[in-house]
Parts: structure tokens; sequence; C-alpha cells
């Protein structure tokens, strides 16, 4: 997440509707990739992306001029994804079911093929990313939220802690769920990949 | 704890290399000598390595073109004072000040129910309410019998319980009203649903409490409040419905929420899930709700019979 200019803050509180704008066109892409993380599509990515900027632009007022925009902008978004999910009512799912949408050409694969794999992509690539995006909706919504904030947002377990007011070791506990799960999940792929580092 | 267990709650933070130096040496040091952590270590890394091969799909240079003017349509959708940025800003500044004097009010009301509920000393039991007419007929006896002749022989003094006295108003030939029947005039329809809805606020405030104070390695018990939680989130909605005070649905809405999450608990009393539940509940002052709804809807209800 970029930092921000300290002006941008201080107009933004003052209320500058341009201001708005800016802020809005230097973040919205940090916001929607952290948005499509925790959805996993791009049409919920866009309506959750959408309401944190309306949230954030009717909360400015309660914005403390020493916090990090960007940060605070994170915060809505995962609290507001998380409300979202619960209001959502619970979907069950079978295994079996699960496992029977895998197999067949999801939405999600035609959507990837769309809008993100280049021609030279390999069908099995393909399926590749798929299975990853399948791995993370096997995980619950705050083991989901945590490992995508440590992974893919280089967020540290403190700041983590700090957005979802929950204590550094259950965000340690839930990373460690959540790659286990995503382990079991993604098995058939081996050591393919070879060390993060 | 054993000595892997000690390593391996340290291996997120070793594989987002977030250990200070000191304890990346002591950890290192272990997994030379421990095939199994190395073993796990290796897992971590390989599915981390896995998830940094995911790549989002980017929509293109047209959709973030157009971001902007797709917000903006969604917010004149939703708010059409979406332009005026400065009241948004007065609004919460306003807002702000209202919680805070709400806030003050709920703790003073509180206090005054707490006085008069818990601390206040106990009635005695049967206290003689002597309500007689100069005839030396009770009133209440005389507003039950209104066809009895008020000047015949003076009847013995009526003992009654202090909580339900009689009016001594009332009209004779008509029934004294009951003790605790509100003030306002309200249908017994109305009633019976304002009633199931504080009875529900009432269990969700019992069930919230346990969750709040209970232990969560007590599974069982855990058990009975995801079994609770469930049976109140079944009757949620018709609850909500029958009420006709927008707080009430508003409390009833906000609690099901919660309730639902309790009720879905994966297994038996998940540490982190009930951890969150309770920094929502405390995050969003649901208890304190709870109290202020209970405050208000104490509604008034006639005073005793005061003795002329």
């Amino acid at each position: 997440m970029r930092d921000e200019s300290p002006q941008l803050v201080e107009r933004l509180r003052a209320g500058e509707p341009a201001a708005f704008r800016e802020m809005v066109e230097c973040y919205q892409r940090d916001v929607y990739a952290l948005a499509y993380d925790l959805c996993g599509n791009h049409h919920d990515a866009e309506d959750l992306s959408q309401e944190v900027f309306i949230k954030a632009f009717r909360a400015i007022g309660s914005f403390r001029a020493d916090a990090k925009l960007g940060s605070w902008l994170y915060r809505i978004t995962m609290n507001a994804h998380i409300d979202n999910k619960r209001r959502k009512p619970v979907q069950l799912v079978s295994i079996d079911a699960r496992d029977d949408d895998e197999a067949q050409p999801s939405e999600r694969s035609l959507e990837f093929a769309a809008s993100g794999a280049r021609p030279d992509q390999t069908a099995g690539a393909a399926r590749f990313q798929v299975d990853v995006e399948n791995a993370l909706d096997a995980l619950s919504t705050q083991e989901r939220a945590v490992f995508v904030l440590r992974h893919y947002h280089d967020m540290k377990i403190g700041e983590i802690s700090q957005s979802l007011s929950i204590a550094e070791g259950t965000v340690k506990s839930l990373l460690f769920r959540s790659m286990r799960k995503l382990r079991d999940r993604l098995a058939h792929y081996g050591d393919e990949v070879g060390d993060l580092a | 704890m054993t000595t892997c267990d000690r390593y391996q709650a340290w291996m997120v933070e070793a594989l987002y290399g977030e250990l200070d130096d000191a304890r990346r040496a002591e950890f290192e040091a272990h997994l030379a000598g421990c095939a199994d952590c190395a073993a796990a270590m290796h897992e971590l890394r390989t599915t981390a390595g896995l998830m940094s091969r995911r790549r989002r799909p980017d929509p293109g240079a047209e959709y973030w073109n157009g971001y902007w003017q797709k917000l903006q349509q969604r917010v004149a959708r939703e708010d059409s004072t979406f332009v005026d940025a400065s009241r948004f800003a007065r609004r919460r500044s306003l807002g702000s000040w209202g919680y805070r004097v709400a806030a003050v009010v709920a703790l003073l009301a509180a206090g005054a129910w707490i006085g008069r509920t818990v601390l206040a000393p106990t009635p005695n039991p049967a206290p003689v309410v002597a309500t007689t007419t100069p005839d030396s007929t009770p009133r209440a006896l005389a507003a039950h019998q209104p066809s009895q002749d008020t000047t015949a022989a003076p009847a013995p003094e009526v003992a009654q319980p202090r909580r339900e006295p009689a009016p001594i108003d009332a009209p004779a030939g008509e029934p004294a009203p009951a003790r605790d029947v509100p003030v306002e005039n309200e249908s017994p329809a109305v009633l019976a649903s304002q009633s199931e809805a504080h009875r529900y606020i009432e269990r969700s405030q019992l069930l919230l409490l346990a969750v709040m104070n209970g232990d969560p390695a007590d599974s069982t018990a855990f058990d009975i409040h995801k079994q609770r939680a469930g049976e109140l989130v079944s009757v949620a909605s018709s609850v909500r419905e029958g009420s006709d005070d927008r707080r009430v649905q508003e409390l009833v809405a906000q609690l099901e929420l919660i309730l639902r999450e309790i009720a879905h608990i994966e297994q038996g009393s998940d540490a982190d899930a009930v951890e969150l539940i309770r920094s929502r509940v405390d995050r969003e002052g649901v208890l304190l709700r709870i109290n202020v709804e209970q405050m208000r809807s104490a509604k008034p209800t006639q005073t005793d019979g005061a003795i002329d």
C-alpha cells in the first residue's frame, strides 16, 4: 500500500470533494486487489471496493491525522468484508458437491481465462490458478483474511493483529491453520514450485 | 508444551522472516536436529511457494479509467448527499457528541434502575394497605363490589400485598385495572409481540453473557450455547417482524448476526472464533444496547394506590 501525502490527508479531513477523487484514484487498485483476494471474484471485489470508498468518505471525520490512509482503507475493507460475510446466509455445501464443482469448468476458470490468462498459458497453468482460488475458498473468513494480508499484502503479524483487533497469537494460529489447509488442498502439486525463499 | 510445539509456534514467523536474530538462530538450530520440524517447515515453504504463483486478474486500463464514474453512479443511487463532503464531517462530529450524551444518559439510567430494583430494600411481604372510606368500607372492596351497599356495617380491613394495591379512584361498576398494565393504551397483540421481543432480547443477553464469561475450553457448555443460539436464530425473523419498534427490530437483527456466528462455531469451542465473537460484542457495545433497550422498555406503570 502506497504512502499518501500529508496534504491529501488534510484536504480529505477538510471535506474537499476533489481530494476524494484523488484518494480513490490513488488507492483503487490496492483496495480492489485486497477485495479480490478476500472475495475471489471480480464482481464481489468491485462491489466491496466501492463500498470501502463510500464508507471511507462518510467516516473521514473519524480518521486520525497521524494514521496511515492506506492502513485505514485496508481496515475498512477487512471489516466491511467480514460484516458482509456475516450478513449472508450460511451456505452448506457438501464435500462431494464441492468436488463435483471443481471437476467442471467453473465460472471462475472462465473469468480467469477471459481477464487474466495469457495466450501462451497452458491449460495446466489455468487449472492451477483455479485450484489455488478454490483452496482459498476453503478457508474460513478469518483464516483467509489473515493469510492474504500477510502473504499478498505484506502486512506484519502485529499490523494484522491491530487491524483486525485480535491477539497476535490468534493471528499466528489462524495463519498456521490456513497454511495447513492450503497445503492439504494443494498437496497433489507436491514440491513442484520449490521454496519461497 | 513439547520442544517441537514451541518451535511449531514460530514457523509462520520464520516463514515470513519475522523472527528476530536470536530466535531465528535457535529455530534453525532446532530444525537442523529435528527431522519432523524440518519436514513441516519444508511443507510450509512449498505451500507458500505455490500460493505465490497465484495471479490476480487485472480488469484492465479501461476499467480503471471508469472506476471513479462507476463509484459516483453507485453513490448517486445510494446517497444524494455524496457531493457535500463537509456535511458528512459535521454529521460525524455531531454524531460523536450524540453518542457520548446517549452513553451518559444510559449510564445514569442504569444506575437509577439498579438502585430501584437491585439495591432497594425488600418490601414487606404482606403489608396492610388500609384504604377505608369514611364509612369504613374499604375502597378496594367498594370498587370490586359496586352493588354492595356502602352503608352496611364496616367490613374488615383488606390486607393486600403491596404490589397489588387497588386503585383508589376506580369508578364504581368498573373493574380495577391490573397493577402492571402499562399506562399507554396498546392492543393485546402489540403487547404480546413486544413481550416476545423482550423475552428474545433477554434470552440473547443471557447467552451472550455466558459466551463472554464462559471458559472457551469447556466444549460441553459451548455445545449448549451453540444449540441455544441456533434456537434463537430460528425465531429471530418472526420476532423482528412481530415488533413495530424500529430500535427493537435493529437490535434483534444485530443479535441475530452474532447468534448466527455462535451457532456456526465449527467445532466444540473454537477459541479463535469465540474470541472474535467476544471482540465483536465488545466493539459493537451489544450488551450496553441491550441494557438501554431494557430500560427504555420498562414503561411507567400506574403508581401504587396512595393512602389518603
